[in-house]
Formats: structure tokens, sequence, C-alpha cells
């Protein structure tokens, strides 16, 4: 695989392949900590009622926090193949290194060190690990060994746009397919002149002599990808 | 060949291991069907056969690699193992931080302590007036008369309490460290400091005999179990901030390994703690001489536990 222009991880597998893990950075994960922060906190609710069993239901419920606040994340990330529900819903896995289900260990060392990444205050150590890992690793992953990917087909960013499939030039190397394709993707959300002038700097592409513009990029775009 | 020929061809077998992947069961040819799509991506990946192709195969492989090479699930014998092999061995290995993390905790409380007995103001400055009034209710020899009102109930919610405050602190205490190890040195120090001030308090008030009957049977595993999990604690963060000749991120996963054993150790003993703290060492009727003899036999445990086990596991 020629040297990625983007966050891709490859790994070697033992069928003597590189596959491409897509790591995933602090939005998407903040989004699913959001939503497993509310399930947890909502899960913890289901113990208050104990309250009325007295002094004994008070013990239970106190354990019954612990369990939920301590080990939620684990359990669901060990019995669900690496996600928790904020994960799931956001599209996110995580993983060991070399792309496997992480196992109880692992889970466990990364979400206690949660309380690390945490300080001081406002995941603030996290975000700086995850900003100068390239791979956005916090210092619970580095410590486990784990990462956090995009699962399958999703994390590519959104949709392409609408358009009449066209061959692109031949001879374009992967990495090259790979930037038409992103270009095509982001310029839904890129005003039309940043659009323009992106598609520019694709002018030496052409032999034929006529401008890039963003409607023939997104026609490469569409022939590259396949009908779907 | 062209991109739609290639697809053709082989999309059967792409179809076949997607449909092994959903249906979680697999079969026999899985392995063999996985080899083949690995070629295939290394094909299309040469052939620059489009992104959608090598993205979808990518994904395939990726996802049938991860379920060919899943983690058998943990076996109670390596539970086992854990705890009473590498667990020991992990202290042994790391001595010297579990010496540190001890002299951090029980230095400053002996210092308060006996500060706080000379000058009872002292341990204001530490706890607030109102807590420290509970402590000294609680320790006073008629609410321990009639503590057998309390009953399972309210053993079980004290239980309860011990689980959720204590094995929280030794977790947050282990993770902290991993933040550079100063935060887990603050939060060993200051509950030495806590402990102490009550300590002095309790001791200058003529307490000190239903205070040292309480603590002595679960002291043993509650005060270990803290200590073990700042040392391990300690160990992530002193790897962080001097990692050798190492990347810190290898550096950190290798300590980190290295001292989990300890972390469950230390809840265990924790753990252990809470049982023994809510419903053996408030009972009102079993005789100060007994909870001594408990508290000795549970540091006993703890050294044969410790000393025993490292030797085992060399």
């Amino acid at each position: 695989m020629t040297a990625p222009l983007d966050t891709l991880l490859p790994i070697e597998t033992p069928e003597g392949v590189d596959v491409a893990l897509r790591p995933a950075g602090p939005v998407p994960r903040g989004v699913a900590l959001g939503i497993d922060t509310m399930l947890q906190t909502a899960l913890s609710a289901v113990f208050v009622p104990l309250l009325v069993l007295g002094e004994g239901g008070a013990g239970l419920m106190l354990v019954g926090f612990f369990l939920v606040q301590w080990f939620m994340p684990v359990a669901f990330e060990v019995l669900w193949e690496g996600q928790t529900p904020g994960k799931k819903a956001v599209g996110l896995r995580v993983v060991t290194e070399d792309g496997r289900p992480l196992g109880l260990g692992a889970s466990a060392i990364r979400n206690l060190l949660r309380v690390a990444d945490l300080l001081p205050g406002g995941y603030a150590l996290g975000l700086v690990s995850m900003t100068l890992d390239t791979s956005f690793r916090r210092i619970g992953d580095l410590a486990a060994g784990t990462l956090v990917v995009h699962t399958a087909g999703e994390g590519a960013g959104g949709r392409l746009p609408e358009a009449t499939p066209t061959p692109p030039p031949p001879g374009l190397r992967a990495d090259e397919q790979r930037v038409l394709v992103d270009l095509a993707r982001r310029s839904t959300h890129l005003g039309e002149a940043r659009c323009a002038e992106l598609a520019r700097t694709l002018d030496p592409l052409v032999s034929d002599g006529q401008a890039v513009d963003i409607a023939r990029v997104r026609g490469w775009a569409r022939w590259l990808v396949g009908a779907g | 060949m062209k991109a739609q020929r290639f697809e053709a061809s082989r999309g059967p077998d792409w179809d076949a291991l997607e449909s092994d992947l959903n249906d979680s069961g697999g079969s026999a040819g899985f392995p063999a069907r996985l080899r083949r799509v690995a070629r295939d991506l290394a094909l299309a990946r040469h052939r620059a056969y489009g992104v959608g192709l090598v993205d979808r195969l990518n994904d395939l492989s990726l996802r049938a690699h991860a379920r060919l090479h899943v983690r058998p699930p943990g076996r109670l014998a390596d539970a086992a193992d854990e705890l009473l092999l590498r667990f020991p061995s992990a202290v042994r290995r790391e001595w010297a931080l579990v010496l540190l993390a001890a002299a951090l905790f029980w230095g400053p409380m002996w210092i308060v302590a006996a500060a706080v007995e000379r000058s009872p103001d002292l341990a204001l400055s530490i706890v607030d007036p109102d807590t420290l009034g509970m402590f000294e209710e609680m320790y006073d020899p008629e609410t321990i008369a009639t503590l057998h009102d309390r009953g399972f109930g309210g053993d079980l919610g004290m239980f309860g309490y011990y689980i959720w405050n204590n094995v929280g602190i030794a977790f947050r205490c282990f993770a902290s460290g991993a933040a550079f190890a100063a935060p887990a040195a603050v939060i060993v120090v200051w509950n030495g400091l806590y402990m102490g001030a009550i300590e002095g308090h309790l001791a200058q008030a003529g307490m000190a005999d239903q205070l040292g009957t309480f603590t002595a049977s679960h002291g043993a595993f509650e005060l270990s179990g803290i200590v073990l999990a700042a040392a391990a604690g300690l160990r992530l963060g002193v790897t962080l901030a001097a990692p050798g000749r190492r990347s810190r991120a290898t550096a950190l996963r290798e300590a980190a390994a290295r001292v989990r054993p300890m972390l469950w150790g230390a809840a265990v003993l924790l753990t252990m703690a809470a049982g023994i703290e809510a419903f053996w060492s408030s009972s009102p009727w079993i005789p100060p001489a007994a909870k001594h003899a408990m508290g000795a036999a549970c540091w006993l445990l703890m050294a044969v536990w410790l000393v025993d086990g490292s030797r085992r596991a060399r």
C-alpha cells in the first residue's frame, strides 16, 4: 500500500495482505461518549427504587452504581465486539492494534484510565494525547494497546453527491483515486468558489485541455466507487 | 482484467464471506475464503480497480480477520493464575514503588496522628468539625453497644458503601497515576493525612481502643489494597514520564500489562475488606480479642499469598 494521505492505518494480517483500519477522531468519539454517559445515568437510576428496601437496599444500590460506573462500558466492549451503545450508534468500534476484538483486560484498562484522560478537567490530557498520536489514541488506549476505529463502510465521510458516472482519466493511482472521491464527498459541504478552486488543481490530470470542474470530479467519483 | 469482470467472477465468493460474517456460526470454508478475499484485495489494490471495490474488500477482510482471530473467552483458571501467581510476582517486581506508595500513605498518617494528639486543633485544618463529630459519635462506646440494632440490612448497606467508595478510590488512584504519577501520590497522601487526623483526634479523646478494635480486622486488606493500587498507578506515571529507550506508547502498554494483576489484586483485597468491615468488624458481640486475632490472621494470609505466590511464579 502506498503511504496513506489520510489517517488510514495499515495492519498486516496473517493472510499476507494489508488491511486498513480507520481510526476515529475526538468528535465522533465525544458523541459516543455523550450517549454512553446518558445511558449510564439512566441505568444507575434503575437502582434507585432499591432505596425502599431500607439500608440494605441502599447498599445494593451503591453496588449497582459502582458496577455501572466502572464496568458498563467494559461489559459492552467485551461482549459486543468492541461496541458500547454509543459507539454502535455513531459507528465506532474498539479493536486491538492488530484489528482484533479486545479482551477483558484491555477493555478494563482503557476504561479505568479514562480517569487520567479526564485530568485536569474537560478531557484535557486525553485530547492532548489524541492530538499527538497519529491514530487518535488517548492515554487509556495507549496503555491498553487499543484503537477506536470507524466500523465498516462508514466513516469515509458521508455520501457521494448524485452525478452521472463518467470514466476518470486513465492510470490514476489508488491514493489519487481516493483524493478524487474524498473531494467529491466534501464538495457538498464546501462553497462553490472553493470547489472550483480545488477542482482546478486537478487540471494536470486531464489531457483534453478542458478545465476540471466539480461536476466532472463528482462524475469520476461515482465511476470509481461504482454504482450503489 | 476489467473491474466488472473481476467483480463478476469473484463476487459470489465475497457474498458468501459476507453471509458467513452475518451468520454468527460461520462455515467450514471460512478461513480459506478469507484467504481468497484477502488475495482479491491485494489484486484490486494493485490493479487500482477503484476505491469502492477496494473499500468493500478491505472492510470484508477486516471483519473476517477479526472474526477468525477472535480471542478465546477467559477461563476461570486464568483468573486464578492472575490472582495467585501474577499478582504476587507483580508486587515483587514493583517492590520499590510499593514501598514508596506505602511510605506516602503511612508516613503522613503517623506524623499527623502524632501531631494531632499533641495539639488537637490541628485536626480541624484537615477534617471539618462536623465529620470529626460524626467519627467521635461512631466510636463512642455507647454507640458501639447499640450497633447490634443495625442488623443485616444495615450491614449490607455499609458493604455497598465500602465497595462504591473504597474500590472507587483504588480505581481512581490507579488510573490517575497514569497522568504522570503526581495525582495518584496526592490521593494517597491525602487519604493518609485524613485518616491520621481522625486517628489522632480519637486517640486524644480516649477512644483509641474502640478505633483499634474496629479497624484491626479489615485494615490489612483495605490499606494494602489502596497502597497496591497506588503503586500500580505510580508505575504507569513513572513509565510515561521516563519511558527509557522505547516509545512512550510501547513503554506504557508494557507497564500496564505488567501491573494489571496488581489492580485486580487490589480490587479483590478491597472487596474482601468491605465484607469484613461491614459484617464482622462492626459486630458488637464479637469480642475485641477475636477481632485482633482476625486482623493478625489477615496480615499473615496476605504475607503468605504474596511471598509464596511470587516464589511459585518463578
